[in-house]
Parts: C-alpha cells; structure tokens; sequence
C-alpha cells in the first residue's frame, strides 16, 4: 500500500501551488516588475564620457540587473502566502492530518517553492540583463563610448546574472521559513520587508566600517555584492562567494527554526 | 444486518477510537479535563456536549494537530502520527469552509488524493457521491456553508477509511442535505466503519445516533447507548382521553396510580403503565379514546443529563 511519504508530499504540494491563481500573478508580477524598474533605471543612466580603451566605471551589469530590487516583492508574496493562505484558511489542519510526519510536508513545501521561484527567477534575470543592456546601449554605453558590448558568455555577467536568480530563491526560502514560524502573511511580509529595507538604512547613520558591516550581512547588500562587476567605491566590500554564504545562512536558519518549531507546535 | 457488520476490520485494522485520561490547556482554558472512552465500530456514536463542552479540541486530539498534555489519543489503537496512509484509516471533516477559498473542490480533493498516493478517479467518486460533481470545478469562494460541508465530507470519505471523525457535519445543510448525512451515516456505520460525529444540537442526532458520548467542560458526562438513556429518562406518564373522565379518574387512582386532570377530556398518569391501564379498562368496561405512554425525547433526556454540567459563556475562546 502506498503510503504518504515524500514523493506524494511533492507531488500534493504542486498540485496545491499551481491550483491557486495567486501563484500565475506573482510570478508574472515579479518577472514583469523586474523588467520595468531595469527598463526605468537604464533608461535613465546616461555614460559619462569613456571612449574605446578607456571605460568608465558605471556597473552596466549591475544597472541590467537594478529591476530585482523591485521585483523582488512579488516573489516574497509568494513564497509568503503560500504557507500563511493555509494557516488563514484552515488548509494546514487538512494538511497535517493527510500526513502527520510534519517535517517531510515542510520539505515538500520548501523543495517545490524554491525550484518554482528558482525556475522563474533564473529567466528574469536574464531578461532584465539582455534588456538592460539593449537599453545602455542605445544610451550611449557602446564599444566607442568605453563599454564593450557584455553577453552571457562574459564569466561576471553569468556569474551575476545567476547570482540574482539565487538571491531571488534565497530571499523566497527566507520568507517561507519565517512564515511557518509567524503564520500571519503581514507578520511574515514586514518582517522581511524590515530585513531588506532597514541595513541599508541603519548603515548610511553608521561610520564606514561598521557601515560596511551591516551592508554585507544584509540579504541585499549580498545580493548587490553578487551582481557587481566593476571596482566601485560605493561597491559592497565582499566577495560573491562570501554573498552567497550570507544568502544561504538566511534561508537556511529561516527553515530550521520553521523545522524546530513545526513539530512542537499545535495547528 | 447492522449486527453482522459490527467489528468489521478494514485494512486488517482495529477500527476503534480511544481516549485515555486526555487532558488538554489552551492558557488559562482547562478545554480537555481527563477525558476517557472509547468509540466502536458498526454504529453511529454522537459526540455531543455545549459549546465549548471540548468536542472539537478532542477531535484535533485524536488526529494528532494538537499535543495532548496529558494521556494518550489512539485510532485503531495507534496514535495517529504513526499511521502510515492516514486518509485510509481515519477520515476527518473539522471545520465547514477550511479550504484555500480560490481553489475549486476538485483541486483540493486532488491534493488530498496525492498526499496519500490515491486516484484521480478516487477523486471522482467522492464527488459523485457528495453530489459536488459539477460545482467540484468552481472555486470555493463561491461555496454556501452546505456545500462547503459535502466538500469536507468528500475529502473525509476519499480514503474509503474505518474510521470517521465528523465535526458538526449537518451545520448549513439544508432539508434534503440534512437528510442525506444521516442516511450516509447510518449506511457508513452499517459496513462496519467507526462513525463519531459532534454536535451541539442533541436534536441533530436524534434518529441517527445509536450511541452517545456526552461531554461537558472537557469532561465525560455520559457514554451510553441512546436506548438506555432514553429508558433511564423516560417520563413515566402516560396520557389517555376518554369521554368518562370523572369515572377513569376514581378506577385509576384506586389502582395505585397518581392522576391528574389536564384537559376536560384528558389525564396524565403516573405510577401505572400504559399495558396496566389498558387491561383496567378493558375489565371495567371503561371507554378509552386515546392511550399514550410519553416518551421523553433525546433532547430533554441529554438536557436534564446536562442541566449540571452545562457551561455557556456567550462568545466562548473560539475553541470548542
């Protein structure tokens, strides 16, 4: 007899994802978001004078990339709502009681919310890249204004563009685990918001090394360190790899406090 | 019919819900207070008790959503966290209207169905069966609260289980839909199957329950076979009209019995049964219109039951 273990966690956790219209719009959202702020953001970055040899020092990698910061949003709804929607509706008690072994749900949940956004993330990424570049390159951002035309097949922009992706996920496992432990969509989305939006603020009122700090360990600040391509003073001073070290540190605590806790608690 | 399937197995499980010494505290909430019994197979066991009597808490108990504080819920003599297909052995309705309201019926049935590892076709059926086939692809949203229950009774029934947990299943059901549960709880307790279902309302069971476990404050007030506690409590009067009540009065009360005139025509007796003032009447020649002994119905039986244990906070915590 069958019984209910992972792959039917897997498989009812999709059925339960795609069966929602909110899934379809949020993803739609945070791809079309993502591209309009890119588009704004690049079309109004103008060069400041380089010529051939001589590059400036605008980040156009990063500049492609700028639409994230927007469309990020919608990829945290998701991940939110798909978790505090059944504990509103009363779905969660349905779930637990179709199986009981709680830790192999929330794995289920986790794995098929993050290959989703993951599978979503990666292509508007790359669509904000190629059409940020379009965009610079009309502006002036040429091989005679100092920037060499950049593809995918550049190391750094590959290496920034799926780094954004990664940073997308990250930020959706976060959101998720911190959502299994708060429950309530508003509770789960301002705290996220709280994590993304204040660093950035508590480091500009700080001197620059603690400032430096901050930035680094914030889930942005690692996301923008993952998608810089250019020596920049105003750059976050740490390596990708460290970048994705911090991300992965987040959304992995984020899931074992939801772990720890979802076996303890009633529904 | 009903006593051949009694103690039917399915699954090769003992199909037998038990509580033992439960107890459970939401903060200051004493809502389980060392509750003990246990429910069998092969008939309808209502579940009843006020509001706030600790009904749905036990429920949540057995099927393992909440962590008792003390003593042991078991189904099938297991607890439920170790049921390894657990829609085939337990079926549960909890609340009316606990489905993501933009998923349509036959979608959260299919999830359900996946979780376990049962068919799309399986899916099918119980639709069928609830009488949900064509709404089944609208979005819940969009449900009446009777509907939302055939909903929840599909997803109770998709596993074919042994056991089943009904919370308040005729709440929002219609003439007809009322009708309908009864007559499907009455034919899922014929093949055999564990059938506990809660109420508040002791007149939603009546005619459909053939045991009763009634709680109140989270604890056991009675766990007795409606028949017994319909004897136990039966008013002893009987009522009879006759065009001599003046004559009736004089033979009956001579007989032993205490008599009272309640109409012109009518008396109520007490202290001599019907069968004894028939046969009275018989040898005096005595003309009797009417006889009627008066059977106390389940609802005064469970309220004079409950008179003592009877707690009613009007809002209540939410958790009954």
């Amino acid at each position: 007899m069958t019984h209910a273990g992972l792959p039917q966690a897997l498989a009812a956790e999709w059925i339960k994802l795609r069966s929602v219209r909110t899934t379809a719009w949020t993803l739609l959202a945070g791809f079309g978001l993502t591209l309009l702020l890119t588009w704004l953001v690049c079309a109004g970055t103008t060069t400041t004078g380089g010529s051939p040899g001589h590059p400036g020092d605008n980040d156009i990698v990063k500049d492609s990339l700028a639409g994230v910061w927007i469309g990020q949003l919608p990829f945290v709804l998701l991940a939110v709502l798909a978790l505090a929607s059944e504990y509103s509706s009363g779905t969660i008690r349905a779930t637990f009681a179709a199986n009981p072994r709680r830790r192999t749900v929330l794995l289920a949940k986790t794995a098929v919310l993050g290959t989703l956004v993951a599978l979503v993330a990666l292509p508007t990424a790359a669509a904000s890249f190629a059409l940020g570049q379009s965009v610079l390159r009309g502006n002036g951002f040429d091989y005679d204004g100092g920037y060499p035309t950049v593809t995918l097949a550049d190391g750094e922009a590959l290496r920034a563009v799926s780094g954004t992706a990664f940073y997308l996920t990250a930020l959706a496992l976060l959101a998720f685990g911190l959502t299994a432990v708060v429950r309530r969509t508003a509770v789960a989305t301002g705290i996220v918001l709280g994590l993304l939006l204040v660093p950035p603020i508590v480091a500009g009122l700080l001197p620059e090394r603690a400032s430096d700090l901050v930035l680094s360990l914030s889930p942005a600040g690692a996301g923008l360190a993952l998608q810089q391509t250019v020596e920049r003073d105003d750059n976050v001073p740490i390596a990708a790899t460290t970048a994705l070290v911090v991300l992965a540190a987040y959304a992995f605590v984020s899931l074992a406090a939801a772990a720890w806790l979802i076996r303890r608690r009633d529904v | 019919m009903r006593n051949e399937a009694r103690g039917r197995s399915v699954n090769g499980m003992d199909a037998t819900l038990e509580a033992r010494g439960l107890r459970k505290r939401y903060g200051s909430t004493l809502a389980v207070d060392g509750l003990s019994f246990t429910v069998r197979p092969g008939v309808v066991t209502g579940f009843v008790g006020p509001n706030g009597a600790g009904k749905s808490t036990t429920m949540r108990l057995f099927l393992g959503l909440d962590a008792p504080d003390a003593g042991v819920a078991l189904v099938g003599g297991r607890p439920y966290a170790e049921l390894a297909s657990p829609l085939r052995e337990v079926g549960a309705l909890l609340d009316a209207h606990a489905f993501h309201p933009g998923r349509s019926a036959r979608e959260h049935l299919r999830w359900l169905a996946a979780s376990n590892g049962l068919s799309r076709a399986r899916v099918e059926e119980v639709l069928d069966q609830v009488g949900l086939v064509r709404a089944g692809r609208r979005r819940v949203a969009g449900y009446s609260l009777g509907m939302a229950q055939r909903l929840g009774i599909a997803a109770a029934l998709l596993g074919d289980p042994p056991i089943l947990l009904l919370d308040e299943p005729v709440n929002g059901l219609d003439l007809e839909g009322i009708r309908w549960i009864r007559g499907l709880l009455r034919s899922l307790a014929a093949e055999g199957r564990t059938v506990l279902v809660s109420s508040h309302l002791m007149s939603e069971l009546e005619d459909t329950a053939d045991h009763l476990i009634v709680i109140g404050r989270g604890r056991l007030i009675a766990d007795v076979a409606v028949r017994d506690l319909l004897d136990a409590t039966a008013d002893a009067r009987v009522t009879l009209r006759t065009p001599e009540p003046t004559r009736a009065l004089a033979l009956l009360a001579g007989a032993g019995g205490t008599v009272t005139s309640t109409d012109s025509d009518t008396l109520s007796v007490a202290g001599l049964d019907a069968a004894r003032i028939a046969d009275l009447a018989a040898e005096q020649g005595l003309r009797l219109t009417e006889l009627a002994p008066q059977r106390a119905t389940l609802e005064e039986a469970y309220l004079r039951l409950t008179r003592d244990a009877v707690e009613y906070t009007a809002g209540g915590d939410g958790r009954s």
